[in-house]
């Protein structure tokens, strides 16, 4: 065995050194310290990050329980039971088959083109039965050929209430089918309703109406935006028709209260934002678990991807749910201040592109459009009582009212002639029609102009639309 | 003689010294060109969407010729055979020629084989090689100024790493001389011959520069005008930081040292190491903090469609220098690990006194693994005073990187004896070990515990190779070992897939067998059907014509509105006589009906049941339901149910000719089709308004559960036979089944190639789950046969079920799996709901021997009393 003393072990060290390469203590003594506080940050953001993944996962798996224990849904099938309480099941069978058929019907028949509303065919600009209708003869055929789905439609409207319809729920692949199906009775009502005022048959114009407006209520509540998307649109069918049955001097001021009472209040804002964004969440999540809840195989890219994406989306919406309000001012606002802090603007001002804020911008849904379409919405009904108001004026006092203002005497306020953001209504009044136009459809924080907008004369003019009324 | 003699042997030098080169570069070159023209084919991406497909072209040759001055000058210039050379009867400049010449040969050479193997191997991808040789001759000009700064390079610096490293600057210079004159010269105006002449410009540089640096470094032995590695520049003072082999202290540090034994022989090896590389490694630790914190910002500002650049020219070209410098900074941070004690022999000062391999390998790695830790660091802090995008994710994700890139390249600098080859190769093998760890990750879906192992391997081979690295032992079991390492490397990731592959459940042999025998007594079958469609002539095309109809027409139109049809001819705009007829809608539906009832009984083996003939199904569906409807108001006049009757007809035809079509998808058409006509036969009065014939043919035709199950075995056993011969189309019967549609986001759990790989065996054994239900009754029909209630769908069944739900990534709900949601499985043809759902979900098998057959079963074993009981009803009634 070979001792070695304390002197040879030092000049064996000092061996290593190569010739003229002094040593300093104090200065190797640094780097051992560089070095081994190096490895400690090295491993030390490896460990925050290990943390902080496992900190998410159990936060996101904790909120998960609490939504549910909250009945809300947050997988396919607790959203399947969900629809399903939120919904009537009584007519789910005749309202299958009206839609079936409608559609069927309708979107394969092979001359359906021969059709205004439902094909391509041109409705009249205005409904004068002196005035011919070159389709009028084909319509009428194709609505008494369509009596059984009208019966059938008066049958299931008698007691409107949201009707269930099976869905089947598979994610963000969720086919809206059915609901977009709606549209298509929407469509064969409006047929229906402007043939009648063609032929100035008031009772069957009015019957027309209230089933298109029982249709809305009995539209399964939307379970995200876009079957209530859908909806809007079918509720547009709606305002557009009553509109547009005020070209012609047809209703009495009985009928003209029925169609008010048939419009309703405002909407419930803040149970109908946070059903919809409740849904769309359900979906969010049912797509992630898709893949990650089959790892059987430890934790891998996708686990941690789907973790990430989870934690990011959950967060986010319960902050949309909490942006809720039944003041559709406030809810615009909220919600724009909601994107924006998603979208978290850098000191600079411009938007960051991290990987966190990646995720939250690709999933993140459109919350401002989202809150917008429903303040849309509740302008067209607002502008559509006014318009009925303004008729009902013009009955009770035999002219037209010179401001808008003046339809307090028929029992309006302030806020029925205001829309959401965008200013009054516009209003002129001639002899013997007046005119009432909004702010213009599509473009952001645009304001109702105070002149009439010019429609354009060429009707393949694509222009935006300001939602005149013409009222006769 | 000598002078002839000579040169010839120094041609065949030279040549043998550039051959590792010359092989090596390409080989690895080409796998990973391979690697990622495999990458881009499997994500779909055609690589004419690449910017610039031409990196695929230049970066070998490229590569060659940075590798060839360091092989021939700075290698020689170490083993000292430079000398040896000297003073050989030979002139110096025939020396440097013959040097010169053979490398510039080599290249072209390398330029002859590459450009056509490009070429080929991008057609072979199913690529046009319309713009790959666009800038071929700017390249072919870069690459030999590449050469020639080399050489030049190798001849002023004092070894292989001082030369190559100086050679990464000098290789841009000719970019930021395009760069000037494209910017502030030309105008923005990019000349291709403004940018060959500069190219020819640096090329004339560069070969001065060899000429002169060789000239004087074969002065050396003039007094004081050299050191041992060669004579002093122009700028001494510049190039003193390049020269490794000078003293290594500044005379001040060494002045303040403490002549002391260091306190352990790690601070002493630590030490050392610090003093042999610290400029490189705080000139590479520089480039990777600016050049992070400097791409951060390009690539979070000035990308942006309104910042000052967007996505200009110049902000790709910047953002990609800086990527690169992080790469290569990285990569040469790991190199240094062993390449600086490789240069010049030094380890072998350290293995002569015993130093232990352990704690010379852990000294070699602690300095540059902690400068690259640092400059990471650093960089992402400097980014982030003002980049709130840049956070810790984003630094752990290029930690991670880094991790790997260190890995690699101190693996490829121990493995590679040569610091030249090592020095080029790092980086290529770098990105061979990233493209890798992305296939395990998406593709094979390697868990990250097995990644971790597959991160640590890297350091642990060059761990087990100290010893021989030490003492430059370069024999084959030093080259074994190192394979071994690589082998495992490449493996343990695959393991996991490796062990579902062998799992990999199959299809039995006797199921097989069972398809194929049933299609061996089958007629030649073509799956080249006829297709039905509508025969619509419109009355009119509103866009185009216009329908002036003079008063008589009018007339005759108002006469005949309701039942007759009256031609009028209409006149467009050029005058064009067309004769059109105003019909009603009943005419209409029925002159479709006659159309579509020609076709059918033109296709006696079938229909193309494709979406179309659906579309067709669902419409006669509807007249048959509207026209049924319209008779509760009003009695059923006989042209009313004539009319019922053709669109009944036209069903069964319809559900008839789907029966015949072999693929599973027109199997199911078939029985939602005949789910329809089995509810018409369950409404009252059916044998009345059908009539008995047509009546009893329905029965016959939807009763005949046999016959419905060896069309559907027959289905099953064709689509089977069709999808292994057309191994390129990714479906079954007609379902396709697409892994990358649904599942390329979150659907991976076993990553996309296990998926893809086994999509074959996963469609095999859905053909034998297929089977399997065809083969079996319709449940309860042979123990059930009064039962007025749905009949539960048997274990067996449902586990068959389960498994078709699962492969075609279907809601088990759909198949009635789920007790709470509503299935599109009909066990009874009377309730509504399920025999809409059945129409809008149709999937693989979904009917298959659902109640609705039992309950087709029941009407024809009842035919003979229904049809009495029906006779009988209509004599009491024409007798009241």
């Amino acid at each position: 065995m070979i001792h070695t003393t304390n002197h040879d072990q030092a000049n064996h060290r000092l061996r290593l050194l190569p010739m003229g390469l002094k040593h300093d203590r104090r200065r190797t003594n640094s780097l051992v310290w560089l070095v081994a506080l190096t490895i400690t940050l090295a491993t030390g953001l490896i460990a925050y990050h290990a943390y902080r993944l496992w900190y998410e996962s159990a936060d996101a798996e904790d909120r998960i329980k609490l939504i549910a224990a909250a009945g809300f849904p947050i997988d396919n099938a607790s959203l399947e039971r969900w629809h399903r309480s939120r919904n009537q099941d009584t007519n789910s069978a005749l309202w299958g088959d009206i839609l079936d058929l409608t559609e069927h019907h309708i979107l394969y028949n092979p001359d359906w083109r021969r059709l205004p509303l439902l094909g391509d065919a041109e409705l009249p600009e205005i409904l004068n039965p002196d005035q011919p209708w070159d389709e009028e003869p084909y319509v009428a055929e194709y609505l008494q050929y369509a009596q059984p789905i009208l019966d059938k439609l008066r049958q299931a409207t008698t007691k409107p209430q949201p009707v269930w319809l099976p869905v089947e729920f598979r994610g963000f692949w969720t086919s809206t089918e059915t609901e977009s199906r709606f549209r298509s009775v929407m469509r064969l009502l409006s047929l229906e309703v402007e043939h009648a005022l063609y032929h100035r048959d008031a009772e069957r114009a009015m019957h027309g109406l209230s089933i298109m407006r029982a249709t809305c209520q009995s539209y399964p509540r939307p379970y995200n935006l876009v079957t209530d998307m859908i909806k809007g649109s079918c509720e547009a069918s709606y305002h557009s028709a009553v509109q547009r049955s005020l070209q012609v001097d047809l209703w009495t001021e009985a009928q003209l209260e029925e169609l008010t009472e048939q419009l309703g209040p405002a909407q419930q804002v803040i149970d109908h934002w946070r059903a919809i964004w409740a849904g769309d969440r359900a979906l969010f999540a049912a797509s992630i678990s898709a893949g990650a809840d089959t790892q059987a195989r430890g934790p891998s890219l996708v686990k941690i991807l789907s973790t990430r994406l989870k934690t990011v989306y959950m967060k986010a919406s319960d902050e949309i749910l909490s942006a809720g309000t039944q003041d559709l001012n406030q809810l615009l606002a909220n919600s724009e201040n909601l994107e924006r802090s998603l979208m978290t603007l850098n000191r600079r001002g411009h938007h960051p592109q991290s990987i966190d804020d990646m995720t939250a911008e690709i999933f993140m849904p459109a919350v401002v459009s989202s809150a917008q379409f429903i303040a849309r919405r509740e302008d067209s009904r607002r502008q559509t009582r006014v318009a009925l108001g303004i008729k009902r004026y013009q009955k009770r006092f035999g002219q037209w009212p010179l401001q808008l203002t003046e339809l307090s005497a028929v029992g309006l306020t302030s806020e029925d002639w205001s829309t959401v953001r965008s200013g009054t209504f516009g209003y002129s009044a001639e002899a013997d029609q007046v005119w009432l136009w909004s702010y213009r459809q599509g473009y952001r924080n645009e304001m109702v102009p105070e002149a009439r907008p010019q429609v354009p004369i060429d009707p393949d003019e694509q222009q935006p639309s300001y939602g005149t009324i013409r009222i006769r | 003689m000598f002078a002839l003699t000579y040169p010839r042997h120094l041609w065949w030098k030279e040549l043998r010294q550039l051959l590792p080169l010359f092989v090596l570069i390409p080989f690895v070159g080409a796998l990973l060109f391979l690697f990622r023209l495999a990458a881009m084919q499997w994500m779909a991406i055609p690589l004419s969407t690449i910017q610039d497909p031409q990196q695929f072209i230049w970066i070998i040759p490229c590569l060659f010729a940075a590798g060839a001055g360091g092989i021939q000058v700075s290698q020689e210039k170490e083993h000292q055979t430079l000398y040896w050379l000297a003073s050989l009867p030979v002139s110096h400049v025939v020396l440097v020629i013959v040097k010169l010449v053979i490398a510039l040969a080599g290249l072209v050479l390398l330029w002859l084989i590459w450009l056509p193997l490009a070429g080929g191997l991008f057609r072979l991808a199913g690529e046009s090689t319309y713009t790959l040789y666009d800038r071929v001759p700017i390249w072919l000009l870069y690459s030999a100024y590449i050469l020639f700064a080399g050489s030049a390079l190798a001849w002023r610096t004092a070894g292989p790493l001082p030369a190559l490293l100086s050679l990464t600057a000098a290789a841009a210079l000719p970019i930021a001389l395009q760069s000037l004159q494209y910017f502030w010269l030309t105008n923005h105006h990019d000349s291709s011959i403004t940018n060959l002449l500069v190219l020819l410009a640096c090329i004339l540089l560069a070969m001065f520069f060899t000429m002169l640096w060789s000239r004087r470094y074969f002065q050396v032995q003039l007094p004081g005008a050299a050191t041992r590695y060669g004579p002093a520049g122009l700028l001494p003072s510049a190039w003193q930081l390049l020269r490794l082999d000078q003293p290594l202290m500044p005379s001040g540090i060494v002045r303040h040292a403490i002549e002391l034994p260091p306190a352990t022989q790690y601070s002493a090896l630590l030490w050392q190491s610090w003093h042999q590389q610290s400029k490189w490694l705080l000139t590479l630790g520089a480039i990777t903090c600016s050049a992070i914190a400097l791409g951060s910002r390009f690539l979070f500002y000035q990308g942006l469609p309104h910042a000052p650049l967007g996505h200009t020219g110049i902000y790709t070209v910047t953002l990609l220098a800086t990527i690169t410098g992080v790469y290569l900074a990285l990569i040469w941070l790991g190199s240094l690990a062993f390449l600086s004690d490789s240069s010049g022999r030094r380890i072998c000062f350290l293995s002569d006194r015993g130093a232990s391999p352990g704690l010379t390998w852990v000294t070699r790695q602690a300095l540059p693994a902690t400068v690259a830790v640092l400059a990471i660091c650093f960089g992402v802090t400097l980014a982030r005073i003002d980049l709130t995008a840049v956070g810790s994710t984003e630094c752990l994700i290029v930690l991670l990187i880094a991790g790997l890139l260190f890995g690699i390249a101190q693996w490829t600098a121990q493995a590679i004896p040569s610091v030249t080859l090592a020095f080029l190769a790092a980086p290529l093998c770098g990105l061979i070990a990233l493209a890798y760890t992305q296939f395990c990750l998406i593709a094979l879906g390697t868990p990250l515990s097995l990644m971790l192992v597959f991160y640590a391997i890297p350091l642990v081979a060059t761990w087990h190779g100290m010893r021989a690295w030490m003492d430059r032992l370069y024999q084959r079991r030093f080259y074994l070992n190192h394979l071994g390492w690589l082998v495992a490397m490449l493996l343990i990731p695959v393991m996991p897939f490796a062990w579902l592959s062998i799992t990999q459940p199959r299809l039995s042999t006797d199921i097989r067998q069972e398809m194929l025998d049933l299609l061996k007594d089958q007629p030649h079958y073509s799956n080249k059907l006829p297709k039905i469609f509508f025969s619509y002539k419109p009355e009119k095309s509103l866009d185009t014509f216009d329908v002036p109809l003079d008063e008589s027409q009018e007339a005759q139109a108002d006469e005949s509105e309701e039942t007759s049809t009256v031609p009028t001819q209409i006149d467009n705009l050029q005058r064009a006589s067309v004769t059109v007829e105003r019909k009603s809608l009943i005419a209409q539906q029925q002159e479709t009906m006659k159309h579509l009832s020609k076709q059918l009984s033109d296709a006696p083996t079938g229909i193309d049941a494709g979406y179309e003939s659906m579309i067709i199904s669902r419409y006669i569906h509807s007249i048959c339901q509207l026209t049924r409807q319209s008779w509760s108001k009003q009695q059923a006049s006989d042209e009313s149910r004539g009319h019922y009757q053709s669109a009944i007809r036209i069903l069964q035809r319809l559900a008839s000719c789907m029966r015949m079509n072999q693929r599973i998808l027109a199997q199911d058409y078939a029985d939602v089709v005949e789910i329809w006509l089995l509810t018409e036969l369950h409404q009252t009065e059916s044998i009345k308004n059908l009539g008995e014939e047509l009546y009893v043919s329905l029965v016959q035709q939807i009763g005949d559960s046999s016959k419905r199950q060896k069309a559907r075995q027959l289905a099953v056993a064709r689509s089977f036979q069709l999808a292994q011969e057309d191994r390129q189309k990714n479906s079954l019967g007609g379902y396709e089944m697409d892994v990358f549609s649904q599942a390329m986001m979150f659907g991976l759990p076993q990553g996309v190639l296990y998926d893809w790989l086994f999509q074959r065996q996963r469609m095999q054994l859905a053909a034998g789950d297929l089977w399997l239900l065809a083969k079996g009754p319709p449940t309860g029909a042979t123990t059930d046969q009064s039962t007025s209630k749905p009949s539960l769908t048997t274990p067996t069944e449902a586990d068959l079920l389960h498994r078709i739900a699962q492969f075609w990534d279907r809601s088990p709900a759909t198949y009635g799996l789920a007790d709470l949601m509503s299935s599109g499985r009909v066990h009874d043809a009377n309730e509504s709901l399920a025999v809409q759902l059945a129409d809008k979900t149709i999937a693989p098998a979904l009917q298959w021997n659902a109640g609705w057959e039992r309950q087709a079963a029941k009407l024809l074993r009842d035919l003979p009393k229904s049809v009495k009981s029906s006779s009988d009803a209509q004599r009491q009634e024409k007798g009241n």
